[in-house]
């Protein structure tokens, strides 16, 4: 289980890290909080609109998929970084030091093939996307960006998957 | 049907050499299916269920339900909740821990992940049981049990993952809910009870109650009306369970500026959190989906289901195996992975079993009712050695108190899991009644 994970909220961005992570968690970060806000406020707007106004957002479920698509990617590297994978690490605190690290190791390069591939799927999805003009139904947005958008933050995360291949067996 | 219980093999192996689940999943599941299908439908099966699942609108409410639980966390409402429990519980022996499952209660209707409510409750409760001078044990069993209903009480994330994998509808998943959470609740107070009965000196007499603030007021009134406006809201039909999250979440944002002492720091803090908390359920969500895809192709839940009616068992015989094989699961493997890689193989049973006559005769109630069982057995799970996720919850936060005796403190309370998961496998009423009487 995570010892560094705190369920509790309200915790900042921890300091004390290098430059690009902070930077990472500052930019990366408000652009979530953005999103919830929109994700929350387009709720209401909707809703209040719908019963008091009988005039129902157009568009308002096609707007909510794409911002929830675009958070979830938003916050990956957020999440990689911070080490909030779950992970058993139930036989890992008995095994000796050397085995622990094979098994950073391991775990850290699953982590960067996987979000690799998915980087890699989704880049060539995005251009497909792009090349059949794929816009939603109502709103008619294209679709492309925002695949492009979820295979950069991918692959940001693999990078930092690998990063974390480094670290030595502290926890 | 070999390839699937191959590849289980493989995940667990993977898991156990501490690979993050969500990975682990996704990369048994991919080379799974290419190597039953082929490399080039793999490839495109995975880019399309990572956009896809991104895409999906019904899983909105997951980072909005997750954010209002935050942002009520950062809000101090749960002292409210604490004080209000102690004033009605607190002259009892054993009254303080009782006063803190009711409050883990009553945080989890508004809160649908279990390790939050441990965590918030543990920062409120724990000090003034100590100051009393209950055992460290009592103390913290009492929270890490009682915030494993924030699963069961709604909303719930977990329901809502089943209800996805299921197709069942989450307004009747969050109102089964409901009374099995309650029963929970009594169950766990009777545990108290009986253990401070036996053992006195765990739980010393405590002189009456503290006087009650009006923020505290504040906080108590704000759950309870949040609560009944999502309720009322879903079953008015005012909103569908997805709108819920949204206004529940802005309804959380005003009552954490309402409380005071909320800045932008501290709200930057709690979106943060429901961001990274949010990514790391999808990326589960989307391993498990990958995974799934390859023990689907590979016959698994057709094939045991096959196999189970060919063997023609009652039906509460299937359960209860079933319950066993959770139980097991539930001491190595983490609650949302265990739901997603489970949940699919199993619930195709549910058509299958021949309850006779009665309520699980309809296919769909028994889907409900199963949907409890399972939450109730992912709730255990939550406090059973050696992994269970609350008590882990509960450690960090009391840096000072050894493992060990946060778990020798559940073992009452997972007792009184036990009863409660037999009472409801024989009771389905109880899981079904409020749905049928809406």
């Amino acid at each position: 289980m995570p010892s560094d994970r705190d369920m509790g909220g309200g915790g900042a961005p921890p300091s004390g890290r290098p430059l690009a992570f902070r930077l990472m968690d500052w930019s990366l970060g408000t652009c979530c909080a953005l999103l919830l806000a929109g994700l929350t406020g387009l709720t209401m707007v909707d809703v209040i609109g719908r019963y008091w106004f009988d005039a129902p957002l157009s568009g308002a479920f096609e707007l909510t998929q794409l911002m929830l698509c675009a958070l979830i990617f938003a916050a990956l590297p957020l999440t990689t970084a911070a080490g909030e994978h779950i992970e058993v690490d139930l036989f890992y605190s008995r095994m000796p030091r050397p085995l622990k690290r094979a098994v950073l190791i391991l775990g850290a390069g699953v982590s960067a093939l996987v979000l690799g591939v998915i980087a890699w799927r989704l880049a060539l999805h995005a251009i497909r996307l792009a090349h059949d003009g794929a816009v939603t139904n109502a709103l008619s947005v294209p679709l492309s960006p925002l695949a492009w958008f979820a295979a950069l933050l991918a692959a940001l995360s693999a990078a930092i998957a690998l990063l974390r291949m480094g670290r030595g067996p502290t926890v | 049907m070999t390839e699937s219980l191959i590849g289980f093999a493989v995940l667990l192996a993977l898991l156990f050499l501490r690979v993050p689940i969500a990975f682990a999943m996704a990369l048994v599941g991919a080379v799974g299916f290419a190597l039953m299908r082929g490399w080039s439908a793999t490839w495109s099966m995975v880019g399309s269920v990572a956009f896809d699942t991104g895409l999906s609108y019904s899983l909105s409410v997951v980072p909005l339900f997750i954010l209002m639980g935050n942002l009520l966390t950062i809000s101090g409402v749960s002292h409210g909740l604490y004080a209000a429990a102690n004033h009605l519980l607190g002259r009892a022996r054993g009254g303080l821990a009782m006063a803190s499952v009711l409050a883990c209660g009553g945080f989890s209707a508004v809160c649908g992940s279990s390790l939050a409510t441990a965590a918030t409750m543990s920062k409120v409760a724990m000090p003034s049981m100590r100051r009393y001078g209950y055992a460290d044990s009592l103390a913290s069993g009492s929270i890490a049990a009682g915030g494993t209903l924030g699963i069961l009480i709604p909303p719930s994330v977990v329901m809502i993952i089943y209800g996805l994998i299921t197709e069942s509808d989450i307004g009747k998943l969050f109102i089964a809910g409901i009374l099995p959470g309650v029963l929970g609740l009594l169950f766990y107070v009777a545990a108290i009870a009986v253990v401070t009965r036996l053992k006195p000196e765990l739980a010393p007499k405590s002189e009456g109650t503290e006087p009650f603030s009006a923020r505290e007021r504040l906080g108590v009134i704000s759950v309870l009306g949040l609560f009944i406006l999502i309720m009322t809201g879903i079953y008015g039909g005012f909103f569908t369970p997805t709108e819920a999250a949204g206004v529940g979440a802005a309804a959380a944002f005003v009552i954490a500026l309402a409380m005071g002492g909320v800045g932008p720091r501290k709200l930057f803090g709690a979106c943060l959190e429901s961001a990274r908390t949010t990514a790391m359920i999808f990326a589960i969500v989307i391993g498990a989906e990958i995974f799934s895809n390859f023990v689907n192709f590979a016959g698994l839940p057709d094939g045991l289901a096959i196999w189970i009616t060919d063997l023609e068992l009652s039906p509460y015989l299937v359960i209860l195996g079933i319950v066993v094989i959770y139980i097991i699961l539930g001491c190595v493997l983490e609650s949302l992975s265990m739901i997603l890689l489970t949940v699919p193989v199993f619930y195709p049973l549910m058509y299958e079993l021949d309850f006779g006559s009665g309520l699980l005769s309809d296919p769909e109630l028994a889907l409900i009712w199963f949907a409890v069982v399972v939450v109730v057995v992912t709730e255990i799970s939550l406090i059973s050695p050696p992994v269970g996720l609350n008590v882990f919850v509960l450690r960090n936060v009391l840096q000072d108190v050894s493992l060990g005796t946060i778990f020798r403190g559940v073992t009452p309370f997972w007792i009184a899991d036990i009863l409660r998961l037999l009472v409801l496998i024989a009771f389905p009423w109880l899981s079904l009644w409020l749905v049928e009487a809406m």
